[in-house]
């Protein structure tokens, strides 16, 4: 494994199985752990933090390091456990906590509701078809973003005749779990147009602009 | 609701957290039935963070390739339309605090099938998207005060080939769009990186290439070189101005198509990496590139002769026969190298964009009458410009307010001067009696 400091222009290399202690880490209230294809990355959100790595002198100041799988037939997305301990510190208190199938669309990472057929196109496309009649069915487009992120919605069905019992529901969830707004589009008897409400309740809206 | 240009056409308040609309006639659509094309719903969720543009919770929905009459709640209806805006408010009183987004969950019942497409951040207010096997993440910088804007883009996945990056869509209608990059991330050497630039054609849709910039480095020699192309737009050559630290142009130097500007002595900056400023703008139909770095250049102007102390190039196409009309898109791809056989684990980050509106202003006498308060121009000269000029030159002082200081600078004396005087009265004076 290589360990990269960004920033400081430190890689050391680390045998498969090595510890990293963050004596400092206290200091950060909150660290972002991203599972990348062969990395994972760590991004101290209140502070910098310092690393010890064993047999070496203490590197401080470290807000962002990565942790690299050096071994390409063991790349670290196909990880099927993780284990988090901690020393000194009661309780550990672990959030967003999400594992990222290999499914990204424009580089972006989706996880699937529905055991129906996914498919991943070439124009980057998410198809999922062969979906349960009832509810549940859909997908989360990871985000991880201070400013929002997007996506297009296929609305055909949504306009045929007789589509009155169907809908789509778009919601945006925080890191918090506060759901920052929902809309819900349903079709209509006649078809040819639809139904759009959009809903910021859950955040304590008095009018909408 | 905006129109297909994004203009708004209608807007106001509603009171309460929850409101519904409903669309019909959506243009294409026959009986219920959509005539031979695929209609999609656009849903965007974005924090604005470009100047001038009010903080909020902003939530934006649009049709693709269609509109709709829309009647929103009981009110008339509006035809025409391809998207809502929508932006909750929040009691003073209320705490509040910017969220992070952590997913967009769609959700469908009673269909069988649903197709997703271009996902999407708006880091930063643009919409971003990768190009190619990249792939895209918020990151925190290293260093500095962990807050908002210590975020960045990171853009993973480079490998040898130049297929991947981002693509940056700024917008129709800006005046002039940058990026700030940092090339040298994490690991491994990128070797090239090249911007390609998109802008909407002048009275029409479809984007089109005006041209592209690409920085290609020899890590080995501690060189690198700076390559425009505007043959896109039918420059044969451009010119590339030198500018020192204060933006006066030091050298002007013209590149043939297919030439190169030579930096013999790159080298890495210290503290920053590799930040740099890769831009453009129009200006009076031209296009402009421009780039700089965290650190003052040497340039080669001719062979044995070298510039130093230049701190931005900005490049100008030459022979343009294709007019551009306001920045749109800008792609980033790159290349890198693996002396450690990382392959595919390069990549670059965007620390920050920035944009400005392109002026709408159609006469120099058009000052006022746009933009939310009502002074900016807006297309037409007439008595709000007429009323604005007035106040503006009883004052006198373009401390106070510079919009009636619109002539007596630049070679022509048609550019303000910092002073307002006879000579703005009289060029209003004249372009008022004109019009737009």
């Amino acid at each position: 494994m290589t360990l990269n400091l960004a920033g400081l222009g430190v890689r050391p290399n680390l045998p498969p199985t090595a510890a990293l202690l963050l004596p400092a880490v206290q200091s950060a209230r909150r660290i972002a752990f991203t599972l990348n294809q062969e990395s994972v990355s760590y991004a101290s959100e209140n502070g910098p933090f310092a690393v010890l790595i064993p047999g070496a002198a203490p590197i401080q100041n470290v807000a962002r390091f990565v942790v690299v799988c050096d071994t390409p037939a063991g790349p670290l997305s196909a990880a099927t456990d993780c284990l988090i301990t901690g020393r000194g510190v009661n309780p550990i208190k672990l959030g967003g906590c999400i594992l990222r199938p290999p499914l990204n669309f424009h580089g972006t990472a989706v996880i699937t509701k529905n055991k129906g057929i996914n498919e991943l196109l070439p124009d980057a496309t998410l198809r999922m078809s062969n979906l349960l009649p009832g509810a549940g069915n859909g997908a989360s487009i990871m985000v991880d973003s201070r400013w929002g992120g997007s996506c297009t919605t296929e609305l055909t069905p949504m306009l045929a005749p007789g589509s009155q019992a169907s809908s789509i529901t778009t919601s945006r969830k925080g890191w918090d779990g506060v759901i920052y707004g929902t809309h819900r589009i349903t079709g209509s008897a006649a078809g040819g147009s639809f139904t759009t409400s959009c809903d910021f309740a859950t955040i304590s809206a008095v009018g909408i602009d | 609701m905006v129109d297909t240009s994004g203009a708004i056409v209608d807007q106001g308040t509603l009171d309460g957290s929850t409101i519904s609309w409903t669309s019909s006639a959506i243009a294409g659509i026959a009986g219920g039935v959509v005539a031979g094309r695929t209609t999609s719903y656009g849903h965007q969720i974005h924090l604005p963070q470009f100047v001038g543009t009010p903080p909020g919770l902003i939530s934006e929905e649009k049709l693709e390739n269609a509109t709709a009459t829309v009647r929103l709640g009981g009110n008339p209806p509006r035809q025409n339309i391809a998207g809502i805006i929508m932006r909750p408010r929040i009691l003073p009183t209320m705490p509040w605090r910017s969220p992070v987004i952590s997913s967009i969950d769609v959700d469908c019942t009673g269909l069988p099938s649903l197709k997703l497409t271009d996902a999407a951040l708006t880091s930063f207010g643009a919409v971003s998207q990768s190009v190619g096997r990249s792939k895209l993440y918020e990151q925190f910088q290293t260093g500095g005060t962990p807050s908002q804007q210590d975020r960045v883009l990171e853009v993973s996945g480079l490998d040898s080939t130049l297929e991947n990056g981002v693509t940056i869509d700024f917008g129709s209608g800006a005046g002039s769009i940058s990026t700030e990059l940092l090339d040298r991330a994490y690991c491994c050497h990128i070797t090239l990186m090249k911007m390609y630039e998109e802008h909407l054609a002048s009275g029409s849709n479809p984007l089109y290439k005006t041209g592209s910039l690409n920085e290609a480095f020899n890590i080995a020699g501690g060189t690198a070189t700076l390559t425009p192309d505007f043959g896109a737009i039918g420059a044969d050559s451009c010119d590339a101005a030198l500018l020192d630290a204060s933006g006066t142009v030091l050298q002007t130097v013209n590149l043939p198509r297919g030439s190169s500007l030579l930096q013999p002595t790159w080298t890495a900056c210290l503290t920053k990496l590799g930040l740099s400023h890769w831009g453009s703008r129009v200006e009076n139909g031209r296009n402009i590139f421009t780039y700089d770095r965290c650190a003052p250049m040497t340039i080669q102007t001719a062979p044995g002769t070298l510039l130093t102390g230049v701190y931005k190039v900005e490049f100008a196409p030459i022979g343009q026969t294709v007019a551009t009309d306001g920045a749109s898109k800008l792609r980033f791809t790159a290349t890198a190298s693996f002396s450690d056989g990382s392959a595919d684990r390069a990549s670059f980050v965007i620390t920050g964009l920035s944009r400005t509106e392109r002026s709408i202003a159609c006469s120099p006498a058009d000052i006022a009458g746009g933009g939310p308060d009502a002074l900016s121009p807006d297309g037409i000269v007439d008595g709000n410009d007429f009323i604005r000029f007035i106040n503006a030159f009883a004052i006198g002082d373009v401390a106070v307010d510079p919009s009636a200081d619109i002539a007596g600078g630049g070679p022509n004396a048609d550019q303000p001067d910092g002073i307002i005087d006879g000579s703005d009265f009289i060029a209003f004076i004249n372009a008022f009696a004109v019009g737009c």
